[in-house]
């Protein structure tokens, strides 16, 4: 993947390096299907994904759900086999690192509901053999301040985004390079996600932490971070700087997302839905995979793969998944002057 | 639709209403809870809002403000543990708060509700044809046949395609089964539909789908739609006015035009800039600090007072009053003289603005 990025990446080899990795649910058969000799339909979660994060770079990977966006943050953090392809981090496999830290969206997959926040850090550093007078140094970092006012509380004494900072609090402690982070602020209210937003931003500035925020919102991922990968159905269909994704996106999966999206901006108002039906819930189709819901599909969408290529607007690292990319009209006037939008009939 | 234009002609009103009045008006409502420690909580604290046939009214606020405490009333759906303390809330004139008010003739008939999660507001166990066919049989009192025919039109008209019509809730997708449930809400042929964060769990191509086709019924159905949600660009997209609640008090109102484009009310300014808006290009965010209000421990005087960046004394003594400017905004704020009732010039709140993307 993106020769061009990784020759501009001075220090040669990224932090987080994924290649070609696939993962398959389901791939038992039914009684029906083993009556009938059929093979298992298993569905495909991720299919042959690259992804590069350097260091002190906030990567957003963005998708619907059933994009596989959650499956790749599973498969990153090692709590999913992969069955083919490569993660490494600092050229390390999973068993060897001790520099990724991990927050999921709900943070008690993270805290005890019965120990304090002071125990929950220590736990983490016990694991990792490090020094426990790191404890209140990792909650002020991340913003429980005093320490001595947050050590001995459990997590029902907190806000909601109080026990994100204190689930932050534990990864800070490991002394993270890398920050594997689940839809971290979908369930905060919008002025806690201001807050954390502003922390996670703070700590890549002060302490050169980079991320992987995957997220389900445009706006959080244009907001956060550097790059943007856009995932459909397990596939990369568009990557490149939040610029060139968001501002002048290529593939027309993105730019249904954008235009779908709502503003309070009257220059930017009106929804339209320019994807017909929603996100398959079984195997993707032939050919590409966004072809039954896009507006631009022709014939030869269905007969293969459209591999993830440079995007017609040159820009180094802007690359996009569409066989029709170079043909289609300048992505301004779709984002700004789509026509009411047809609402299509049915779902998927 | 062709039954969308006879809609309102044929409606017969509840007894006791009179279809000269407003469609649906609510005045000084305010809504407790007892606590099971013996204390009670209020979660909506005298609010005023109206809404007319085909207007669409939005109420934003974060948790705690009290916006889906006012829906849960006017449907008179309020869990066994609350309570209307006083307030009126009018149908056609009809007061459904009064004692012996027709609240199972309204409930549905008249003032219908769509939730957020549509599958627990389905029976698992019926296919969604029936569920439709049983409300219109339940509520109307139509035959099973007519009643199955007019819900087979029913969810043609909100999407459903033909073949889906015998397939159960969980067969269906999430933007489908929203589309279900707004096919059980209008069943009835309702006066005003509440949107209670409709479309929240949904993606954004479902949700933009979602909210064309509540448009789109809203103008052929005539309906008063009252959109709950603390998604403000979701109002900016669907609603003529707003309310933004805080605590359980409206702090400000107004068309969403002028509310939108000079907020007033320090947390109608943060809560707009708090997110970033990938359509509009915006990466700047206002960061208000602190916690949304505990309902159960409000502070005195203006409840936005201890994370409010223009607060005084004053503020934190005296509940401010709601004041209406011009009849355009009313605004709950001591930073704002009543001013002869003319129209303020907005007054900047300092928040810590962050400015994201900065490389």
């Amino acid at each position: 993947m993106s020769d061009q990025r990784r020759i501009s990446a001075a220090s040669g080899a990224p932090l987080l390096r994924v290649r070609g990795v696939s993962v398959t649910y389901g791939v038992q058969r039914s009684i029906a299907d083993m009556l009938a000799r059929r093979p298992g339909g298993g569905i495909v979660a991720l299919d042959d994904v690259d992804l590069d994060v350097d260091a002190g770079e906030i990567v957003a990977v963005v998708g619907e759900s059933g994009s596989g966006k959650t499956t790749l943050a599973r498969v990153i953090t090692g709590l999913i086999k992969a069955e083919s392809g490569v993660v490494e981090v600092e050229g390390e496999g999973p068993n060897d690192w001790r520099s990724v830290g991990m927050v999921f969206q709900d943070p008690y997959e993270t805290l005890d509901p019965k120990r304090t926040l002071g125990e929950f850090v220590a736990e983490g550093l016990e694991a990792q053999g490090l020094p426990m007078d790191r404890i209140d140094a990792s909650l002020e970092a991340a913003e429980l301040r005093p320490a001595s006012a947050y050590r001995d509380r459990v997590p029902e004494e907190l806000s909601g985004g109080q026990r994100q900072r204190a689930v932050i609090a534990g990864a800070l402690a490991l002394n993270p390079k890398l920050v594997i982070a689940d839809e971290p602020v979908s369930m905060l209210d919008v002025s806690m996600r201001a807050q954390i937003l502003a922390l996670i931003e703070r700590l890549r500035r002060e302490q050169g932490i980079a991320w992987l925020f995957i997220t389900h919102d445009l706006s959080l991922a244009w907001a956060i971070s550097d790059r943007v990968v856009v995932l459909y159905l397990g596939a990369v269909l568009e990557e490149g700087t939040a610029e060139q994704v968001l501002r002048n996106p290529s593939h027309p999966y993105t730019r249904a997302l954008l235009a779908a999206l709502p503003s309070t901006d009257p220059r930017a108002a009106g929804t339209h839905s320019l994807a017909a039906g929603e996100i398959p819930q079984g195997a993707a189709p032939s050919g590409c995979r966004f072809r039954n819901r896009c507006a631009h599909a022709v014939e030869a969408c269905a007969s293969a793969r459209p591999p993830l290529e440079a995007a017609p607007s040159g820009a180094a690292g802007h690359r996009v998944a569409c066989f029709r990319a170079a043909e289609l009209p300048a992505a301004a006037s779709v984002a700004r002057h789509a026509p009411g939008g047809a609402t299509p009939p049915g779902g998927a | 639709m062709s039954g969308a234009a006879n809609h309102n002609d044929a409606r017969s009103l509840p007894a006791g209403a009179n279809a000269a009045a407003p469609l649906l008006e609510i005045r000084d409502l305010r809504v407790s809870f007892s606590l099971e420690d013996g204390r009670r909580l209020t979660a909506v604290d005298g609010i005023n809002l109206s809404v007319s046939p085909g207007e669409a009214i939005g109420i934003a606020g974060e948790s705690g403000s009290g916006k889906s405490t006012a829906a849960s009333a006017i449907m008179g759906l309020l869990p066994l543990n609350g309570r209307i303390d006083s307030g009126s809330i009018r149908y056609r004139g009809l007061d459904l708060v009064a004692e012996g008010a027709p609240l199972r003739r309204t409930r549905w008939r008249e003032i219908a509700v769509v939730f957020q999660g549509s599958l627990v507001a389905l029976n698992p166990v019926i296919k969604v044809r029936d569920q439709v066919a049983e409300a219109i049989e339940l509520r109307l009192g139509e035959p099973a046949n007519a009643a199955r025919e007019k819900a087979k039109r029913l969810l043609a008209d909100v999407g459903i395609p033909d073949k889906r019509l015998e397939a159960y809730p969980h067969q269906l997708s999430g933007g489908q089964r929203q589309r279900a449930m707004l096919a059980v809400a209008l069943s009835c042929s309702p006066a005003v539909l509440i949107g209670d964060e409709p479309t929240t769990a949904l993606d954004v191509i479902v949700q933009a789908q979602i909210l064309e086709l509540l448009d789109r019924m809203r103008h052929e159905y005539g309906l008063g739609l009252i959109l709950i949600t603390h998604d403000l660009a979701v109002i900016a997209d669907m609603c003529d006015r707003v309310a933004i609640m805080y605590g359980g008090r409206i702090v400000e109102s107004g068309s969403v035009r002028e509310v939108f484009t000079n907020p007033r009310h320090p947390y109608t300014q943060a809560l707009l800039g708090a997110a970033p808006d990938a359509r509009a290009g915006r990466r700047t965010i206002k960061v208000l600090e602190g916690q949304p209000p505990d309902l159960a421990s409000l502070p005195p005087g203006c409840h936005f007072a201890p994370r409010c960046p223009l607060a005084d004394a004053r503020c934190t003594e005296e509940d401010p009053p709601t004041v209406s400017y011009e009849d355009r905004v009313t605004l709950a704020c001591h930073r704002y003289e009543p001013n002869g009732g003319a129209l303020p010039a907005p007054v900047a709140a300092p928040y810590p603005v962050l400015e994201l993307g900065k490389r």
